[in-house]
């Protein structure tokens, strides 16, 4: 990402970035839960699944795509329901042994937001169907769309928009790609070291990462922390033993296999984090903290890219003396 | 229902119109001419075909180099903007040629400025574009390399050749004083 920005442009670039965060909460409260939920799932497993593709030769890639499309489909008919229906359960009863910190208040806010989490983002038959028709449009009406609304750019401005565009989407694609990819892992390796280190809240262990992952880079740790708190006194060592081993061996799959090193986070970003964090956390409480830091990738990532190609747009016959 | 349909349908047409004016503008371009149908389309599809006036601005000196551009017909003037804000032509190029083209294998900002001499027709590929062939055409994307490397190594040697002839002058003036 290129760093050499003036003053002036960091502090414009974070105005954007909060104005994209304050954008995505009001689309939040407004929007139709359903279309909210499904565009989230269709930006994530496209980005997923393009990424992977990428490689491919146009002919395969749609073999793949398609393939891909037809094994996501069944697999989610086969687990969906039942899956939710463990989670649900298991939250439900929100199991509370004897701990080793007791902050009861914030283990129960915790579960309780979780809960309300999986619940409000779950996989529903509407947002599949959702999904499957932004799927059908993104292959063949947008490309279309695309090239029509360059057709009608004014000179000046065509560079600037397309390249934009472009590089914000590859961009975006990338990350988002990537942050599937380690939700999956993380949350996974968590879930399997969780239950075996016999935490009996590994489910909203389990839950906390997931929504963690999505922070690049730190998310990982940030879930490590949370989690001490459900540590057990009966278990202690083992789990605290456990916790430190589980983090250090994911960091290493998340490093080496899937080249997490490549997110670099920079001084913008973290600037962005300091406000965002706290103003999250203010005016939507967890799901506000949580969700302000991938936000802030996001939304850095689109300003950086805007205020990069700015100087593209010029003004027709500027050279004329 | 029915908008909406025929809305996709216009806008699925105009496109594939736009393919195919890109398609034909594409297999005027000569040094495209080797390359099979197949190939073209492809390549038409990453595509953007743009038309300028005389004069009309392409792109502006220092800006980000975002694309290439292979002109189709018309022609295109370089220009550098000296200290004293006198903007000189360095170049003037055809129909038949590219211009932009280190876009695609350098991140630099433009050492020129590009402006249409005369109607122009242009069709342009962006770098992220040109990257996506790269991983699903690594063949298209290697004729077009080709095509970048010999011209700049052309032109490096009309540059090597200017400067042996400019030092062999400089060195005879030295002897003559």
């Amino acid at each position: 990402m290129d760093m050499d920005f003036s003053l002036l442009k960091k502090t414009a670039l974070l105005f954007i970035v909060i104005a994209g965060m304050i954008g995505v909460s009001v689309l939040f409260y407004l929007a139709d839960q359903d279309i909210f939920w499904g565009l989230l799932w269709f930006i994530f497993t496209a980005s997923f699944l393009n990424e992977q593709a990428r490689r491919l030769g146009e002919k395969r890639r749609k073999t793949a795509l398609y393939s891909a499309a037809v094994a996501l489909g069944i697999g989610w008919m086969l687990i969906n329901g039942p899956l939710l229906h463990l989670l649900v359960a298991h939250l439900n009863a929100n199991p509370y042994g004897e701990y080793f910190i007791a902050q009861f208040r914030f283990r129960l806010l915790l579960s309780v937001f979780i809960l309300d989490v999986i619940s409000r983002a779950w996989l529903t038959d509407a947002r599949v169907l959702i999904v499957f028709l932004l799927f059908a449009a993104n292959a063949v009406t947008f490309p279309a769309a695309f090239k029509y609304a360059s057709h009608k750019m004014p000179q000046s401005w065509f560079e600037f928009i397309l390249h934009t565009s472009k590089e914000i989407i590859a961009e975006l694609r990338s990350f988002l790609g990537k942050s599937f990819v380690l939700f999956v892992v993380n949350t996974s390796l968590w879930f399997l070291a969780a239950f075996f280190l016999r935490f009996d809240n590994f489910i909203i262990l389990t839950a906390i990462m997931a929504l963690c992952t999505l922070t690049p880079s730190l998310g990982l740790f940030i879930g490590a922390a949370i989690s001490i708190v459900f540590v057990e006194s009966g278990l202690f060592m083992l789990q605290i033993g456990g916790i430190f081993i589980a983090t250090a061996s994911i960091w290493f799959v998340d490093f080496t296999i899937f080249k997490e090193r490549d997110t670099v986070i920079s001084s913008l970003q973290i600037a962005a984090m300091v406000i965002a964090l706290p103003l999250g956390y203010v005016l939507f409480s967890f799901a506000g903290l949580f969700a302000a830091a991938p936000l802030t990738f996001v939304f850095s990532i689109i300003a950086s890219r805007i205020f990069k190609n700015f100087s593209l747009i010029h003004t027709p016959n500027s050279l004329l003396s | 229902m029915t908008l909406k349909n025929s809305l996709l349908k216009n806008l699925a047409q105009i496109s594939n119109q736009q393919d195919d004016k890109t398609v034909s503008s594409l297999r005027r371009f000569p040094p495209f001419s080797g390359l099979s149908e197949s190939d073209i389309r492809v390549l038409a599809k990453r595509c953007y075909i743009r038309h300028f006036n005389a004069e009309e601005e392409i792109y502006a000196e220092k800006s980000p180099a975002a694309a290439v551009y292979f002109i189709i017909y018309g022609s295109i003037g370089l220009f550098i903007k000296r200290r004293n804000n006198v903007t000189d032509r360095v170049q003037a190029i055809k129909a038949g040629n590219f211009f932009g083209e280190t876009s695609l294998v350098h991140e630099t900002p433009r050492k020129q400025s590009a402006k249409a001499l005369e109607k122009t027709l242009v069709i342009v590929l962006f770098k992220s574009d040109f990257q996506a062939l790269e991983q699903s055409h690594p063949r298209l994307a290697l004729h077009i390399l080709k095509l970048i490397t010999t011209k700049i190594s052309k032109e490096l040697h009309i540059f090597q050749t200017e400067f042996h002839e400019l030092s062999q002058k400089l060195a005879r003036d030295q002897l003559l004083d």
